[in-house]
């Protein structure tokens, strides 16, 4: 391999080492017993200084020694977790990240003046380890595998399914003995009874067996061995007897299938809870291990043992995942969609085809274009990855602000498994940040403050994502001071933007926030702060094709609810002709299309059409006029297709509905600059470009002109 | 070795004590006397310190037993020894028994 691709592994397995550190030192703080988050910043420096040392950045293989030492005597227990040595351990955190990146830019020397000074540090702490060393004998670490594990990895490991004919026991065989025999050629490490067909013990034939079993068993033997134990049954029908080769599930004896499974279904295949108080716990509001915990169902060994476990097959999974350039991802996305388009194309010519030639080639065609699909659904999917890194890079911000600021700040991460298109990880990153900051800067009061009126002294700020509806949510909410409507309105009404006796619903008044400059006047701590750049805020989510609102509660606390599509770069889409151009409607924002009848419109003065919609009637938006397009001469009659920009319903005008397909959108920025009201390109399947419609873009272009007057109607 | 199986119930209330092999032909006397236990509703205790080897059918019984018995009710099995819980893995029942 290249010594630059070599480098290249490097800095991205440093960053993402540096990023399990910080994470982990972070979980120390609150959790310092946690032997198992120990063990895996004692595993990250060791990484570290082996990979640093391969590569020859020697001080900071040295330096990463010093510190896999200290986390050495942390991990013997010779050294406790106090506040002050985390804090120690994150300046060598930020110190090696900085040589790191220096190092990553082409500039290996810069920033290594700061290592001999933080060593001597290191050394004071691991001296002063060695004083309270004496008299302490040292634990001996346990990994806390549990006993079925403990082997070497080599061997097959094999799913068997049991599952008897309920007589079973009048022919004198008992399953007990089977599981026997197995137990003497492998080794059984777990067994799941099913009780499903289990009747109430008052209606049960004690002679007939109910129990079904699946086994996973580890052995050097071969196939064969193992299925002549089930010889003399399996030759019964009326017994199911499967046995399933799964080593490809394990690796260095780890279950990967664990990664990511829930803690729940862990718990319960291990037969430590039932399904039952698993359901049970899943209503409360809490993490499900803590809930189990508090009611006694399990206890924290039993638990310590299973997320050990499940971090350990998720550590084994992490090293078996491949490391690929975006750009490759990127050029692979393209040569799909060319793929696709070329196959679009093949399926329009063959329609064409005189119907013999079409019943010969059959349903090949459609499982061809199946196919093509599924590979551009998996391509797509690679470019998804989980939100849980940007939120962690939050915790550390805010734990440093928190402190800056003298407030007690606690961060609650939820749904970090949430997926998201990598450019929109990229690109969400800063208005987060901007959120964030607020929250922490102006939301949250100072303990005291925060005693006086009644609230715990540690603020609260909750990160949560989730996908709904074909979106994906990104919430943020503080139990701060909350935003002051009745301050926002006043300086709406100096600003001009709102009449004296106008009295806009909260929601309308929080909108003003996004207007820029609005509260970057000298009065920014009446209304606590918030709106200083909220516009740019906005303006990147709208960027990515999202939406942001505001709810907030004077002396509660606000709540930021950022809405994104699920991805950028594939819609189903309603393609319409208005004159000669087409373009595409993102079938998300659809609602129902009718025919545009005279009847059904009005003309409302100084505000342009409306149209019938049910009971009500909505802004009609022409698209020729709008986009100012010349309009066919046609005999067909117009159409409104009903759409949602989240801010409202709209009609939009179009002459005809032609067909519904999944586009990949093509970003038309790098050719043309960005235009209101278009998200971007797409290529139809003859080949020829479509321009696809931003709903909420073109809600922004109608209503542009009057925005103020229209965010208070 | 001879099928040697009795459930006694000579000692005081809500104690079942087994002994011997408990295997398919001593189902019926097993399941009978478990019944009538589980119309009274209360608590059971069954001490297994002379049970030898215990079979899937008489297993079956217990799980059935302990997973019928009402809210608030609870069979507690007392004097294990190591070779009926090794039974009890091997069928994969022995937390469920162990527990509590």
């Amino acid at each position: 391999m290249e010594q630059d691709e070599l480098l290249q592994i490097y800095f991205s397995e440093a960053e993402e080492l540096l990023q399990t550190m910080e994470h982990s030192l972070m979980t120390l703080e609150s959790d310092p017993q946690n032997q198992s988050v120990i063990n895996e910043v004692f595993r990250a420096m060791h990484t570290m200084k082996s990979s640093s040392a391969m590569l020859g950045f020697t001080q900071l293989s040295e330096h990463t020694h010093l510190l896999e030492n200290l986390m050495e005597r942390i991990r013997s227990k010779q050294l406790s977790i106090t506040q002050n040595l985390v804090s120690f351990l994150l300046e060598n955190h930020d110190l090696i990240k900085s040589a790191v990146e220096s190092a990553a830019q082409g500039k290996p020397d810069v920033g290594l003046d700061a290592f001999p000074a933080m060593a001597e540090k290191v050394k004071r702490f691991l001296g002063l380890a060695a004083e309270q060393e004496e008299g302490r004998v040292t634990a001996p670490i346990t990994t806390g595998m549990s006993g079925g594990q403990k082997e070497s990895s080599k061997g097959s490991y094999y799913e068997i399914n049991m599952r008897f004919r309920k007589d079973i026991f009048q022919t004198g065989q008992d399953p007990l003995m089977l599981l026997y025999e197995l137990g003497d050629l492998a080794e059984i490490i777990s067994v799941e009874t099913d009780l499903s067909s289990l009747p109430p013990f008052m209606e049960m034939d004690p002679f007939q067996l109910y129990l079904a079993w699946r086994l996973l068993i580890k052995t050097d033997r071969p196939l064969s061995t193992i299925e002549k134990v089930f010889v003399f049954v399996q030759e019964d029908e009326l017994n199911q007897i499967s046995i399933r080769d799964v080593s490809s599930h394990f690796r260095d004896g780890v279950d990967t299938r664990m990664a990511n499974k829930p803690l729940g279904e862990i718990l319960i295949d291990q037969k430590l809870v039932s399904e039952q108080e698993i359901q049970e716990v899943l209503t409360q509001q809490k993490k499900v291990g803590e809930a189990l915990l508090e009611k006694g169902k399990i206890s924290p060994a039993e638990l310590n043992n299973i997320v050990d476990l499940q971090e350990k097959s998720r550590a084994v999974l992490r090293k078996s995942t491949v490391r690929v350039d975006t750009d490759k991802l990127d050029q692979l996305a393209n040569m799909v969609e060319e793929m696709t388009i070329q196959l679009a194309r093949i399926s329009a010519i063959l329609g064409d085809l005189p119907p013999d030639v079409t019943r010969k080639l059959g349903s090949e065609p459609d499982s061809l274009n199946r196919i093509g699909r599924e590979v551009q659904e998996q391509v797509m999917r690679l470019r998804m990855f989980p939100i849980e890194g940007t939120f962690q890079r939050f915790q550390r911000m805010a734990r440093d602000l928190a402190r800056e600021q003298h407030k007690q700040i606690k961060i609650i991460l939820g749904g970090g498994e949430t997926e998201l298109d990598k450019d929109v990880i990229e690109h969400i990153n800063d208005p987060l940040t901007h959120i964030i900051r607020n929250c922490i800067g102006h939301g949250i009061e100072v303990p005291d403050e925060r005693k006086q009126s009644g609230k715990s002294p540690e603020g609260i700020i909750n990160l949560n994502a989730y996908q709904q509806e074909g979106k994906i949510y990104i919430k943020i909410s503080d139990d701060g001071r909350g935003i002051d409507a009745e301050a926002v309105r006043q300086k709406a009404i100096e600003r001009g933007l709102i009449k004296e006796n106008d009295q806009p619903l909260p929601e309308e008044i929080y909108k003003f926030l996004f207007i820029p400059g609005f509260s970057t006047a000298k009065k920014v701590s009446s209304i606590s702060g918030r709106g200083v750049g909220m516009d740019v805020v906005q303006n990147n989510i709208q960027q990515l094709g999202g939406t942001i609102d505001i709810f907030s509660e004077k002396g509660k606390g606000t709540t930021f609810v950022i809405k994104l599509p699920l991805t950028l770069a594939v819609i189903d889409g309603m393609y319409v002709g208005v004159g000669a151009d087409i373009f595409v409607i993102p079938l998300l924002t659809v609602l129902s299309t009718a025919k545009l009848e005279k009847g059904n419109l009005k003309t409302i003065e100084g505000k342009g059409e409306v149209v019938r919609l049910g009971d009500s009637y909505v802004p009609l938006i022409h698209l020729d006029r709008l986009l100012g397009i010349e309009r066919r001469q046609t005999d067909t009659e117009p159409l409104v297709v009903f759409v949602s920009s989240e801010k409202r319903i709209l009609g939009l005008g179009v002459d005809e509905i032609l067909d519904h397909q999944q586009v990949v959108i093509k970003n038309l920025e790098k050719n043309f600059r960005r235009i209101s009201g278009i998200a971007g390109g797409a290529i139809m399947p003859d080949g020829s470009v479509a321009l696809v419609l931003d709903v909420y873009g073109l809600d922004h272009l109608f209503f542009g002109r009057n925005r103020v007057h229209e965010l208070v109607h | 070795m001879a099928d040697t199986y009795s459930p006694s119930q000579e000692q005081a209330e809500g104690i079942i004590k087994l002994s011997g092999e408990i295997g398919v032909h001593h189902l019926d006397d097993l399941y009978e006397c478990l019944k009538d236990r589980f119309v009274l509703e209360q608590d059971l205790t069954i001490d297994c310190q002379e049970v030898a080897q215990m079979d899937t059918a008489a297993i079956q019984i217990l799980i059935a037993f302990k997973k019928s018995l009402t809210k608030g009710h609870k069979l507690t099995i007392k004097n294990i020894s190591p070779a009926l819980e090794k039974v009890w893995e091997i069928i994969g029942v022995k937390q469920m028994f162990l527990k509590e």
